[in-house]
């Protein structure tokens, strides 16, 4: 396989449209693209060729600057000095010059090959912006790009000047920092020196400043070194003395007055327009009008997803009861039943959910792609500040509405170890699109004239669990005062259909593998169990199925589940869908009303509500807690969520059937 | 000056009317809602008072939003026309995902007309739907924010232009 000759880093702020141009310039790429900030928390690779030259491009987190406070921070960094890709393009909002140069000055102090994109001028121009890249070029020491992603715009551009800079690297740089901290910094690159180890693998101008800002990780790197005791005792004392203040400090102050001296001499800001933004965030952010403005729009993305969906829910039943009625033909009767109460009843069954998913998605990706969905992070952000909470974490928790794998993942981007593993817990509890399918099935049965509303109601609780557990939390083993929240709010852009649509078939697509393969595994597992030991009533009580159901089962007679529902719930471990596809196998049933008259019949409207909960509240999935264990990195804080997910689904529901028995 | 005042008049009017219908019609649908959730039936047709509580709320929180436009306008004018075009837009939302709702039972009407018996039964929801079943509040209602939008979007081009 040939080797690309280059490797090309893309970096910049959350939101700068990254993904967006990593998606032109790669063919084939589909990289999530949505206009909120936080998307992207894991480096994504690709290839592209210009001029017969074959280039990697690595599209990395986005970030505001490249200390060692947040995982997706060092995500970028580390891989910025320990990789050395031939050339770093910045990408930078033009709409927000000054913000974005911060971490063009991080950069340049790293020497490396830089090509700045200044993307998104169309924002810019509207905002009554005039650049003068030219200038801004020359003030920098760094090529310019101009670019609007999103059109397309400026892209053939963008890869000659790729190909360009990687081919005649230049690290031209011409940020000073005033004469007390250069020499300073002059000081601490000339004793570096002396270590040839830390000399030869690292830019030692950045590395200087790293270490009078204290960065944990490059302290780290020069604990074993020589001269470590020298820098500690002489010239860091010295630095603070020279200052008058903190480097850290005084490094900040110096950065921006190098930007703001810049601006000053390349922008023009003429007078701002009233854009459209303006008129949406007036009424979107206001404290009073917010909130229920979103609950609001999440019940109309609810009253879509159940109700427009049904009649699609309807033509996928049919094919498939038209499929198990060709397989009951089968002459063999293992391999008919197999096909037909298996496959065909359980698996094609939950095939039928593909319809609501999809329809969730579509909905959702409209909300994201307009930009609102980092508005509702904003405006909950006042209330969970109160809370003890991190707003940032809302973000991954609206992510887990799709999945909660995701989303967990997200959590990277949410800064502090505490406020990290906070979210981490609560995204659990975020109802994703695996547990719609039993919704709608138990909502369809129950509550026929309210279903949309009672699906919405499993989101909001699924909310406000997650709110309250993060506050126990807060207030008794993780104990601590939430970091600020800062986010930056998108423009509103109008979603398109083809955008929409594209979003919703990347994610639901993932439900489509899931049940080609997992789901059809767990479809004949649970088969398997219906039907041994051979001889006995498929699905029976003396079936293997029965037997766990009913061991199990009085733990949760409290709840008035019935053994079927209990055998559901325990397969339902591996991947939520199963609670639908196994109660099909285990009624011996096909099609969404004959499971509903069965389930009618087995339990209560309470216990069907207190169902749905316990199905909301309890451990998502295997691989949830698989990445639960990756990203916290112990069995103790997965145990931890198991265990309390488990607790919480149980007492919740308990809660419902004992509150609803009195009312009912 | 004169024109400035009488047609800030005109929108504090019609941001109230539209804004009071939307509540009106809102409390109405919430509570024949809730009244019919407890058996206890409404004579009125359910094109003009659907009985769901929650899309109920919704009217009334766009009603609200309407209100509120009255209320900027009332205390500096500043934000004159935000609240306006965001309850316009709300009034959309909802009266698009009605109308796909309706758009979506019809194709299911029509699967179970031309169905074969043995799989009618699972278009049978749909068997006596006629277009009336899911006419609500929240459709007819958006006709009355027309005349909003268009003043939004003149508004809003004429503060580009001015900018």
């Amino acid at each position: 396989m040939r080797q690309p000759s280059y490797t090309i880093a893309l970096i910049g702020n959350p939101n700068v449209g990254k993904s967006v141009i990593f998606n032109n310039l790669v063919p084939g790429a589909r990289q999530h693209v949505g206009n909120w900030p936080g998307k992207t928390v894991e480096k994504k690779e690709g290839t592209f060729t210009h001029y017969n030259t074959l280039l990697k491009l690595v599209d990395l987190p986005g970030t505001y600057s490249l200390t060692a406070a947040a995982e997706d921070e060092m995500v970028s960094r580390n891989y910025i000095i320990q990789e050395k890709p031939d050339l770093v393009v910045d990408v930078i909002d033009a709409s927000n010059l000054e913000r974005n140069l911060y971490l063009t000055t991080l950069l340049l102090e790293l020497d490396i090959n830089l090509l700045l994109v200044l993307n998104m001028t169309d924002i810019a121009e509207e905002k009554g912006y005039k650049i003068n890249v030219k200038a801004l070029s020359e003030k920098l020491g760094v090529p310019i790009i101009t670019t609007i992603a999103t059109k397309g715009k400026g892209l053939v551009e963008l890869k000659e000047a790729i190909l360009k800079a990687a081919q005649s690297p230049t690290k031209k740089r011409n940020l000073n920092y005033g004469k007390k901290i250069e020499s300073i910094i002059a000081s601490i690159v000339e004793l570096l020196k002396k270590d040839p180890e830390i000399a030869k693998n690292y830019p030692l101008r950045w590395l200087s400043i790293k270490a009078l800002e204290k960065d944990e990780q490059v302290l780290d790197i020069i604990r074993d070194s020589p001269i470590r005791a020298e820098l500690m005792e002489g010239y860091f004392m010295n630095a603070n003395k020279v200052l008058g203040e903190d480097p850290d400090i005084a490094l900040a102050d110096a950065r921006y007055e190098q930007i703001n001296k810049i601006i000053e001499q390349t922008l023009v800001r003429g007078k701002r327009k009233w854009t459209f933004t303006d008129i949406l965030d007036k009424v979107f952010l206001n404290k009073y009008i917010g909130i229920p403005a979103f609950f609001a729009l999440l019940w109309a993305v609810f009253q879509f997803t159940f109700e427009a969906s049904a009649p699609f829910m309807s033509l996928i039943e049919m094919f498939f009861a038209y499929l198990s009625g060709l397989a009951a033909q089968i002459p063999n009767e293992i391999v008919a039943s197999l096909l037909a109460d298996g496959i065909f009843s359980g698996l094609g069954f939950i095939l039928t959910f593909t319809a609501p998913i999809f329809f969730l998605f579509f909905a959702l990706s409209i909300l994201e792609d307009s930009g609102y969905l980092a508005r509702v992070a904003f405006v909950f952000d006042k209330l969970m500040f109160k809370l003890g909470l991190h707003g940032r974490s809302f973000i991954p928790m609206l992510l887990g509405f799709g999945c909660n794998i995701p989303a967990i993942m997200a959590a990277r981007s949410v800064e502090g170890k505490k406020d990290r593993l906070i979210t981490i817990l609560t995204v659990p509890f975020m109802s994703c699109a695996a547990r719609l399918p039993v919704y709608v099935l138990i909502a369809g049965a129950f509550f026929p004239a309210n279903a949309a509303a009672a699906v919405w109601a499993m989101y909001i609780i699924g909310i406000f669990v997650g709110i309250l557990f993060a506050l126990l939390l807060r207030k008794t083993i993780l104990k601590g005062e939430p970091a600020p929240f800062i986010i930056e709010l998108p423009t509103y852009k109008m979603p398109t259909i083809k955008g929409s649509v594209i979003h919703m078939w990347e994610r639901g697509v993932s439900f489509l593998k899931k049940a080609g393969t997992y789901l059809l595994v767990g479809a004949v597992i649970i088969w398997l169990f219906s039907v041994l030991p051979w001889g006995v009533e498929p699905g029976s009580g003396e079936s293997l199925i029965g037997l766990l159901g009913q061991t199990l089962q009085p733990l949760f007679a409290p709840l008035g589940f019935s053994w079927q529902i209990v055998s559901s719930l325990v397969f339902a471990f591996l991947a939520k869908e199963l609670v639908v596809e196994s109660l099909g196998v285990i009624y011996g049933v096909a099609g969404e009303a004959s499971i509903q008259a069965a389930l009618i019949a087995s339990i209560t409207p309470v216990s069907a509500f207190a169902l749905m909960v316990f199905t909301l509240l309890y451990v998502p999935c295997l691989a949830t807690v698989g990445v639960i264990k990756k990203e916290t990195g112990s069995w103790k804080w997965t145990l931890f969520a198991v265990v309390s997910e488990i607790a919480i689904a149980y007492i919740a529901a308990l809660l419902i059937v004992t509150i609803g028995g009195l009312l009912v | 000056m004169t024109s400035t005042i009488k047609s800030t008049k005109k929108l504090v009017i019609y941001s109230f009317g539209i804004g009071a219908i939307y509540l009106i019609f809102g409390l109405l649908e919430f509570a024949r809602g809730l009244s019919e959730s407890l058996s206890i039936p409404w004579k009125i047709s359910t094109v003009l008072v659907s009985p769901d509580m929650f899309s109920g709320v919704t009217l009334v929180i766009v009603g609200l939003i309407f209100l509120f436009e009255v209320h900027a306008q009332w205390k500096s004018g500043k934000d004159a026309g935000s609240f306006l075009a965001v309850g316009t837009l709300l009034a959309a939302v909802f009266f698009a995902v009605y109308l796909a709702i309706m758009g979506a039972h019809a194709i299911g009407a029509g699967v179970y007309m031309i169905s074969p018996e043995a799989y009618a039964e699972i278009f049978v929801d749909w068997a006596e739907w006629t277009w009336t079943t899911d006419m609500r509040p929240g459709l007819w209602l958006f006709v009355f924010t027309l005349p909003g939008a268009y003043y939004t979007m003149k508004m809003w081009l004429s503060r580009k232009k001015k900018t």
